[in-house]
């Protein structure tokens, strides 16, 4: 800072001075801090052993404990949120007062001609604000032990561990405040200056980040979403209202945290070092800090243009005519308020223009987030992941021990380095840059990502992250790759192994016996597998009449490998009941290696040897079901849910409605099956029961979109709407599911 | 001692102190003065290290002073205003004091305290300016500086508290050989309590002396003539700073030797002749009038 070395002994007397001077905040802050949080703890307490009595009189055991936990999340949510909020105002005006010497020129005269550098002053300053948040929520932390403990003995077994990285992320986030106010004070020549300045950017510096993120994803749909994110991370205001998020994900948000506080203090430190003492009173000591403002401020006025306007590649220049329109009246007025006439010289405006231009480029640039996909000849390897975003948080469930169900998870899902499979990845990426376009994609789906990470033979990297919508269609790309197909496990057995075949859907599960022809069927799976295309394999999940009860897959059963001649020889052996038996068990001791397979009707190989072998599985038509052809009958329970939205995106009916009413929010759900085999109980019912075909049509549609995620629907409260028959003929070739609503729904669980 | 070599200070536009140069002794009380905005209180700031010069440099005891706590820590600046929080009191502050100069003088302080009438207990911000200004002089000297810079000192001080500051500060630079500078428009007290005067206008330094050579060095005289014509022969001999004549009288100020002038003059016959020495505010405003500072030039 300067040349002048900093004196233990001196820097020890300053702080002692400082903390003389500044005792009433030392002592102040922390104790409102402990007087708040402990005098609501205590009404707290006392509220919940009355509820517990009054709870306990009526008798509703699990009950009680699931509503104390709700009791005490949303005592954290207001001791953490609110007391940080208060804790962050708290800070502002310590700051304020803690440099107000530099507002004053009087002050300055005192301060400047005292044997303090500013060094030794800064760093005072430092360490007592960081002092101030430390004791702050020390006294935070007794009154949450004493609430949780108290609540502990009592009801519920909370997470301590949750706490304590609650109370981290908060502290960092005071702590972030903290070091962007102490930017601000030490750049204003006023009080009302810093106070303009300190909350503008401790709100919008991560608008100001992400900006170019933004702008970019306004143009290149499909793309990006990062920039969305990106405010949370860095704005340590906006953190605060997603303090649950942030629990999840706490290292991130505490490095970046610390981060910005690192960079807040040494800009602030450089700013103190290079401030004139004659600035006081007068002007803002750096422009730096006015043009950092500016683009907070820009940056939400962009955001709410943009948000006016609709998500179209054409409309980005508009929008950047606009907000640089903006930016330009923004820092005129803005300007020649904070730092009086001369902002309002050209020099400066163009200089502002200026900055904007090139930090937008360099931000672009340096995250390598260009609308153009890499040429395949630059390729070296390609790695992707799918990145899955689960918020669906709440404090009481994080109050249970090692019960967290938010979470985001990143898992690496390949890596690629054949130029074919380059082609497709780079086709696939100007296909989606295109549909962006021409507004074919909808974007900003939070949930389900894919990551892709280009590895250039320059030794660059380009990555580029696809939401869920074209993610889908990523996912077929990268399935029909030869590379891909090649890693799928039918690859890894033997032909010879090979020793059976069953047909199975969601619920019914078969199995024959063909052995004899195995090597016929391996060949032939293999060869079609190897065939499917982007489309085959987009229908196999996307088309409903190929799929949940129209649509089978193949398991197929080798023998492992490893097997000694004379477990292989008792295997192949066994009687075949016993066979099917050793089969279905699906252990690991079986010996047997299951493998399942999707096909089409497009699968001409496969279909050939089925057809031949009468294994074809047909949806039924009406004339084929009969009360005397139905070798069994499936009775499922059928249930709604009450789904949120992010279950309704990807499980909801795909017509949203059920029947003549729209019922867009709900979902459908299997809660159980019965065989019924008895051949007079079949034809009794089928002959006595009404089947609604439509809905049938719609609850079909529903299961099939429901299939991979069924267990999803535990988490909501169920509602059987009615019963479902699955029913397959007794030559096999034809199944049929049929609808029987009840008049009333009730809730499962009462059920 | 205080040497200031060839410092520059501006502020936008206006040059505050243009090259000045300038050399305070130890020991020594050392006035400045000039008229408003001659940079008198800036000059004080760069020597205090409040501002930092342009160019040129501030040393003191061969030390710069900006950014130097070992140089700060025997310095002491009194501003004409000076800062105290709405909630500092005289002990408070000297808690604090205490702490970051290492000389404090606890011996001194207790002296100060019985010598000035003001409650030390008492919210120096409800004071009044005087008493605030004691305050600060009492603080101020009792972290026994080698340097003390005061700005209007004098400023809004009773007649007795006045005898009793330049009576402590005289004392304290005898005992302690400290270096005092005041910098003032109230000329008759800092004949008083300084030795030696500077005279600062437009940023530079107009004149700079012991104050008795000073004194010595100009002089005025009222005389008489028959024949105001006389005096023409003589007049190209006389330094002459400054001359009004009205009828047979003439009054003129001038540099040099005075009884030199007073023999060339006798050779002319005066009537009467009678050779006063200036004060220093008649030093100051005779000048300042050389310097084109003229109150005829003000309000024409």
């Amino acid at each position: 800072m300067t040349s002048t070395t900093l004196s233990n002994k001196s820097l020890f007397n300053v702080m002692k001075a400082e903390i003389i001077r500044l005792k009433s905040w030392i002592i102040g802050v922390p104790s409102v801090a402990l007087i708040v949080s402990l005098v609501y703890s205590f009404i707290f307490v006392f509220n919940v052993e009355d509820a517990r009595r009054y709870q306990a009189e009526s008798e509703v055991g699990i009950k009680l404990t699931n509503q104390m936990i709700d009791i005490t999340g949303s005592y954290l949510s207001f001791i953490l949120v609110g007391g940080t909020l208060g804790l962050m105002v708290l800070m502002l005006l310590f700051t304020n007062s803690a440099y107000r010497s530099l507002y004053d020129k009087r002050k300055v005269d005192l301060y400047g001609s005292m044997p303090i550098t500013r060094k030794e002053y800064f760093t005072s300053k430092t360490v007592i604000g960081t002092g101030i948040i430390a004791l702050s929520y020390l006294a935070c932390m007794i009154s949450v032990l004493y609430t949780s403990i108290a609540v502990k003995s009592k009801f519920a077994q909370i997470d301590l561990g949750h706490i304590a990285r609650t109370m981290a992320v908060c502290a960092v986030l005071c702590f972030a405040v903290f070091a962007i106010c102490t930017m601000c004070a030490v750049s204003a020549g006023k009080s009302w200056q810093y106070f303009v300045l300190a909350l503008i950017n401790s709100f919008c510096i991560g608008r100001i980040i992400s900006l170019p993120f933004v702008i970019y994803s306004s143009f290149v749909k499909g793309a990006s979403t990062i920039g969305t994110a990106v405010p949370d991370l860095v704005s340590p205001i906006e953190a605060v209202f997603r303090l649950e998020m942030h629990v999840f994900r706490y290292r991130w948000i505490i490095a970046c945290m610390l981060a910005i506080s690192v960079a807040a203090f040494s800009t602030a430190s450089l700013i103190y070092s290079k401030r004139k003492n004659e600035c006081a009173a007068q002007s803002i000591s750096n422009k730096f800090i006015v043009y950092l403002t500016l683009w907070g401020v820009y940056s939400i006025v962009t955001y709410m243009v943009i948000g006016t306007l609709p998500y179209k590649a054409s409309e980005f220049a508009k929008t950047v005519l606009i907000t640089l329109a903006i930016s330009a009246a923004v820092s005129v007025v803005g300007g020649g308020i904070l730092c009086k006439k001369s902002f309002f010289k050209p020099a400066s405006l163009v200089q502002f223009v200026c900055f904007f231009v090139i930090l937008s480029v360099l931000s672009v640039a340096y995250l390598n987030v260009k609308s153009e996909p890499p040429k395949t000849d630059e390729i070296e390897s390609v790695t992707t992941y799918d990145r899955i975003c689960n918020y669906s948080y709440g404090y009481d469930s994080m109050l249970y021990l090692n019960y967290n169900r938010g979470k985001i998870e990143t898992t690496k899902t390949g890596e690629y380095k054949d130029s074919k499979t380059f082609d497709n990845i780079v086709k696939l990426h100007t296909k989606i840059i295109e549909a962006s376009k021409k507004d074919d994609l909808e974007i900003r789906g939070i949930g389900y990502e894919k990551i892709v990470k280009y590895k250039l033979k320059d030794g660059r990297e380009k990555t580029l992250y696809f939401d869920n919508s074209s993610y889908v269609t990523f996912e077929y790309l990268l399935k029909a790759t030869d590379e891909y197909k090649k890693e799928l496990p039918i690859f890894d057995e033997k032909a010879e192994n090979l020793i059976g075949i069953s047909l199975s859907n969601d619920i019914l599960t078969d199995y024959s016996d063909i052995t004899s022809k195995a090597k016929q069927y391996y060949s032939a799976f293999t060869k079609d597998l190897m065939l499917q295309s982007e489309e085959d394999l987009k229908a196999i999940h996307t088309n409903p009449d190929s799929n949940g009860f129209g649509k089978y897959y193949v398991n197929l059963y080798f023998l492992d490998e490893d097997l000694s001649k004379e477990e292989r020889s008792r295997i192949l052996s066994m009687p075949k009941e016993e066979l099917a038996t050793l089969i279905q068990s699906d252990t690991d001791e079986s010996g047997i290696i299951h493998v399942t397979v999707d096909f089409t009707q497009n699968d001409k190989n496969i279909m050939k040897l089925l057809r031949r072998d009468g294994l074809v599985p047909e949806k039924a038509l009406d004339s084929e079901i009969t009360p005397d052809n139905i070798q069994a009958l499936y009775e499922i329970d059928i249930a709604s849910y009450d789904g949120i939205n992010i279950s309704n995106a990807f499980y909801g009916p795909p017509s949203g409605k059920f029947g003549k009413e729209v019922l867009a929010l709900n979902a459908y759900d299997l809660v159980g099956a019965e065989l019924i085999t008895e051949e007079k109980d079949i034809k009794e019912l089928i002959e006595k029961t009404q089947f609604d075909k439509d809905q049938t049509k719609l609850v079909e549609e529903s299961l099939a979109a429901l299939k991979d995620n069924i267990n999803k629907s535990n988490y909501y409260d169920n509602y059987l709407i009615g019963k479902a028959y699955f029913a397959v003929t007794k030559d096999g070739k034809y199944s049929c599911l049929m609808f029987v609503p009840l008049e009333e729904a009730k809730l499962v669980s009462e059920y | 001692m205080i040497e200031i070599k060839g410092v520059t200070k501006t502020f936008g536009n206006v040059t505050a102190l243009n090259n000045t140069t300038l050399t305070i002794g130890s020991g020594s009380v050392f006035g400045l003065v000039g008229s408003n905005g001659a940079g008198k209180s800036t000059l004080l700031r760069i020597i205090a290290g409040v501002y930092r010069a342009d160019s040129g440099s501030v040393k003191i005891n061969s030390r710069e002073t900006f950014e130097n706590n070992k140089v700060k820590q025997n310095l002491i600046f009194i501003s004409d205003y000076p800062y105290f929080s709405s909630f500092d009191t005289v002990d408070k502050l000297a808690k604090i004091y205490k702490t970051i100069y290492e000389n404090w003088s606890d011996e001194k302080f207790e002296y100060l305290k019985s010598v000035f009438p003001i409650d030390t207990k008492a919210k120096i911000s409800q004071m009044s300016k005087g008493m605030q200004r004691q305050a600060a002089i009492m603080l101020g000297i009792s972290t026994m500086p080698e340097c003390i810079l005061f700005d209007e000192i004098f400023d809004g001080l009773d007649p007795v508290i006045r005898e009793l500051v330049k009576r402590i500060l005289i004392d304290f630079v005898e005992e302690n050989n400290a270096t005092v500078v005041i910098a003032s428009h109230n000329l008759r007290e800092l004949e008083d309590v300084c030795d030696h005067v500077a005279l600062l206008h437009l940023g530079g330094v107009l004149l700079e002396n012991d104050i008795d050579a000073l004194k010595l060095g100009i002089f005025r005289v009222q005389l008489a003539l028959n024949n105001p014509q006389d005096f023409e022969k003589i007049e190209k001999e006389l330094n002459i700073v400054k001359i009004s004549k009205l009828g047979k009288m003439i009054e003129f100020t001038a540099r040099g030797s005075i009884d030199t002038a007073r023999e060339l003059l006798e050779s002319i016959n005066p009537l009467f002749i009678e050779t006063l020495p200036l004060t220093l505010e008649e030093l100051f405003i005779s000048e300042m009038e050389v310097a084109g500072y003229d109150i005829n030039n003000l309000v024409k």
